[in-house]
């Protein structure tokens, strides 16, 4: 078992935290030193009473109705075995920070690689998607995944990124992205992305899906920007193939993004993904863009569409992850890792026949 | 309306009172609405817009070339290839302007008729890029080309549009910096030459050349000067001043994001927010300058400088020169070979010539002569001793009443000779005079000239200025 310091690489020690062993949680620590130095982080995992759950900001921080629902369970232990990239530890992506720029075309074999990545990130997802119903917390999908992910003998790739601390990101309503998993129960109405990445092998794979939570289906505007949001980015895979131009991409997202009254988040984009959890290419999906890259095969990147009811303007919660729509309104997005091939593209986190959150019909305007 | 209305989607800023219109020296040049202040910044561009191998959509494609092309052939690649995407290229409407202005008659498309114009000018001695030379980088371009036919817009370009583009690229190419290297600037290529300039392109040239910032952590970077750790250890000493505000928001910058790239670029910024971002002095290594150096009158044209160059480069890069231009010279190369002989000093002449050229080979500077030198292009080229000792010949650099200059090279073999260094320009003079194809007097050849056009008055200009140094020299010297 390794010491609970979020820093920290050492093997945990004797030290247990006070207040998380009178909750029954084990936090081990290494030394005295390492427990104070993750003090203010830790503390957020503690309840402030018995069972009780909090708000940690304050009320200013908030654009829409969702909040921050605290304590943040204690970080999920990786299985032994299960092979961890370099951020794992220390939570810095030194292989990231460091690498050349430039766009990888991928061999043969880490193509295989990726492709059996990408099926079991699949396989995730689709166990996250089918847990999705009104009262599950968010914490209770990120537990989900994180134990789809070890019996697969796969790293969840968010956990301890930049130190982000958990295993998925679920993004609820005008949660554009990286919203943290929490205690919040999603409720009818609600709809949810879930992030999930999975490192196996030396290589990653990244999708996101949007799922419509109880109800949330029934609402026109809701069906209008989830369905649209899928055919921007059902759209803009059409147009991949050797040749194709990565600055185009946004153009095709934002004319459907148009088509159905959406605006399109400009401060995050799709990006190369592999031997590195983010590489390049950049991918934005705004039009008029200034990307570089041509399309080779061998090459391997995701497309992932954030699109918006209102402002496509974004800030960001006090835990510095959480990005959510200036005026409150729903965002939605979807995500695949794509393979540039010979003739096309191979989608490689396609959804299979079992998969849930499938297309639904937008109700037409009466 | 300033005419600079096709630049906003590049966000280029017009930050002087300045306009586009219709220029004396012919197509257009940026004017001065009104008095306009020495230290004003008139324009600013950022970096991201200008388009240079690492702009280019293609960029993943041309950088496989990087060590077998030259920059400007990069370059050349670059603009062809967004050329080819038509108004889905964000640099369209830059290369409308480029290509719809007056080309560059350059004087290596001027007939070997018109060429003998020139007979015996500093352009006979210096060594002037021929078409061979640009068959020979098209030759070599020709599989990169290849390759980007993966792009179904791009064609391959015949010699013709090659060499076209090539002649724009080297007349309106800037040296970025370090990262981009020669690009090109939207906007900055707008003002017409002159060696009295007024204003300066400016651009911090020393940053990371992987990814092109000031402070990064890529290991392969080269930025050690002193000079940039100045820059760094000022900008630590800025961020702490304003921790107390912005402290949350630096950090929010810094990191990256999990699901997702944050793309720093286009990444939107409030005007109400707290974020730096926005400050001009923090990111000033992320956009070029035009900076005036002297002020500028109401109405009057504002001039750039391509280089501190002689007519002879002007006109091989250009295809103009300029009457009594401040940095022309002559050069006694060929008159120093006859010389020798007359006096009988060959042999010193050939042992100082081979010493010059062990010392070049050491310094591995560029020369003055060198006129295929593309890396000149903004950067002070102010003959350095190294350059001039190697050069023999006289230099203008002053105004039209001061005597011309002897280079250091022409003092130190007048030494070598044990001869007067006046009795040598005498007779270095007099070899040069007799030669030139036009005879009349410098002063007499320019007032010809105004009544010329084109080639045969550009022709016509160089001589001029040549012989104006000459009979300065000895006029005022002797």
């Amino acid at each position: 078992m390794s010491c609970s310091g979020q820093d920290c690489a050492n093997e945990a020690g004797t030290l247990k935290c006070p207040t998380c062993l009178k909750f029954g949680i084990d936090s081990v620590y290494c030394s005295q030193t390492c427990f104070k130095r993750n003090w203010s982080k830790h503390k957020s995992v503690h309840p402030q009473e018995s069972g009780k759950v909090y708000d940690p900001f304050p009320a200013l921080v908030y654009t829409g109705s969702v909040r921050a629902v605290y304590p943040l369970s204690p970080r999920r232990l990786v299985k032994a075995g299960i092979v961890c990239p370099d951020y794992a530890e220390d939570g810095e992506p030194t292989e990231e920070i460091e690498a050349k720029s430039g766009i990888e075309i991928c061999d043969a074999e880490t193509i295989e690689k990726i492709r059996n990545t990408s099926r079991l990130a699949r396989e995730v997802i689709d166990i996250a998607g089918r847990a999705v119903k009104p009262g599950i917390t968010t914490d209770e999908i990120d537990r989900i995944v994180h134990e789809a992910c070890m019996e697969r003998g796969a790293y969840p790739s968010p956990l301890n990124y930049y130190f982000f601390p958990k295993s998925v990101c679920t993004s609820v309503n005008e949660v554009i992205c990286h919203g943290i998993p929490d205690q919040r129960p999603l409720e009818d109405g609600d709809i949810v992305n879930i992030d999930v990445t999975l490192y196996k092998d030396g290589v990653h794979s990244d999708m996101n899906h949007t799922y419509y939570v109880g109800s949330a289906s029934k609402n026109p505007d809701v069906v209008r920007l989830v369905e649209g949001t899928r055919r921007s980015l059902d759209a803009a895979i059409a147009l991949v193939k050797p040749g194709c131009l990565i600055r185009s991409l946004g153009n095709e997202i934002e004319r459907v993004a148009k088509e159905y009254n959406l605006s399109v988040v400009r401060s995050y984009t799709g990006h190369g993904v592999g031997k590195l959890f983010h590489s390049d290419p950049n991918v934005p999906h705004y039009a008029n863009n200034k990307a570089v890259g041509v399309c080779q095969p061998g090459m391997v990147f995701t497309i992932e569409p954030m699109l918006c009811l209102g402002t496509y303007r974004d800030s960001r919660w006090p835990d510095n992850w959480t990005a959510v729509t200036k005026d409150g309104k729903y965002s939605a997005q979807f995500e695949h890792t794509l393979l540039v091939t010979e003739t096309g593209v191979e989608v490689l986190t396609r959804r299979n026949k079992r998969s849930p959150g499938g297309p639904i019909d937008i109700p037409k305007k009466k | 309306m300033n005419g600079f209305d096709e630049l906003k989607s590049l966000d280029v800023e017009i930050l002087g009172d300045i306009q586009l219109r219709e220029s004396k020296l012919g197509g257009t040049g940026v004017f001065a609405n009104k008095h306009l202040n020495e230290g004003d910044v008139i324009m600013r561009i950022p970096k991201e817009s200008v388009l240079s191998p690492k702009t280019c959509a293609a960029a993943n494609i041309i950088s496989e070339f990087q060590s077998k092309l030259e920059p400007q052939d990069l370059l050349v690649a670059c603009y062809l290839f967004e050329k080819s995407q038509g108004s889905e290229s964000p640099w369209h409407q830059f290369i409308d302007i480029a290509e719809n202005a007056t080309q560059p008659d350059v004087f290596l498309l001027w007939t070997p008729e018109e060429q003998k114009m020139l007979k015996n000018t500093n352009l006979d001695v210096w060594q002037v890029p021929q078409l061979e030379k640009f068959q020979e980088t098209y030759n070599e371009t020709l599989p990169l080309f290849e390759k980007l036919t993966i792009v179904p817009s791009f064609n391959i370009p015949t010699f013709d549009e090659y060499l076209r583009t090539s002649l724009i690229i080297s007349s309106r190419a800037f040296d970025v910096d370090n990262y981009h290297k020669i690009a090109l600037v939207p906007g900055a290529c707008f003002f017409n030459h002159s060696d009295r300039e007024h204003v300066h392109f400016e651009a911090t040239g020393d940053v990371c050349e992987i990814c092109g910032e000031i402070e990064c952590d890529c290991i392969y970077s080269d930025s050690e000067d002193e000079e940039i750790e100045e820059i760094i250890s000022d900008m630590e000493f800025e961020e702490d001043e304003d921790e107390e505000e912005e402290g949350d928001d630096e950090q929010l910058n810094e990191e990256n994001d999990v699901a997702s790239v944050v793309d720093m670029d286009d990444a939107d910024v409030d005007n109400d927010s707290s974020c730096d971002e926005c400050d001009d002095d923090d990111d000033g290594d992320r956009y070029c300058e035009l900076r005036l150096i002297s002020p500028v009158s109401k109405g009057s044209e504002i001039f750039n400088t391509y280089g501190q160059d002689p007519n002879g480069v002007l006109l091989n890069r250009y295809g103009f020169a300029i009457w009594n231009n401040k940095h022309d010279v002559v050069d006694f190369d060929k008159e120093t070979f006859t010389l020798a002989q007359q006096f009988d000093k060959v042999k010193e002449l050939e042992e100082w010539l081979q010493a010059q050229e062990d010392i070049a080979d050491t310094m591995d500077q560029d020369s003055v002569k060198e006129l295929d030198d593309s890396d000149s292009e903004f950067e002070n080229d102010q003959s350095g001793d190294s350059d001039e000792i190697a050069f023999l010949g006289l230099i203008n650099d002053n105004n039209d009443t001061e005597i011309p200059r002897a280079s250091a090279g022409l003092i130190e073999l007048a030494d070598r000779f044990q001869v007067d260094l006046n009795v040598l320009i005498q007779a270095l003079a007099d070899l040069r005079l007799k030669k030139y194809y036009f005879t009349e007097d410098s002063k007499e050849l320019y007032a010809k000239s105004k009544k010329e056009v084109g080639r045969k008055q550009a022709a016509m200009v160089v001589v001029a200025s040549e012989k104006n140094i000459i009979e300065r020299y000895i006029k005022l010297a002797i």
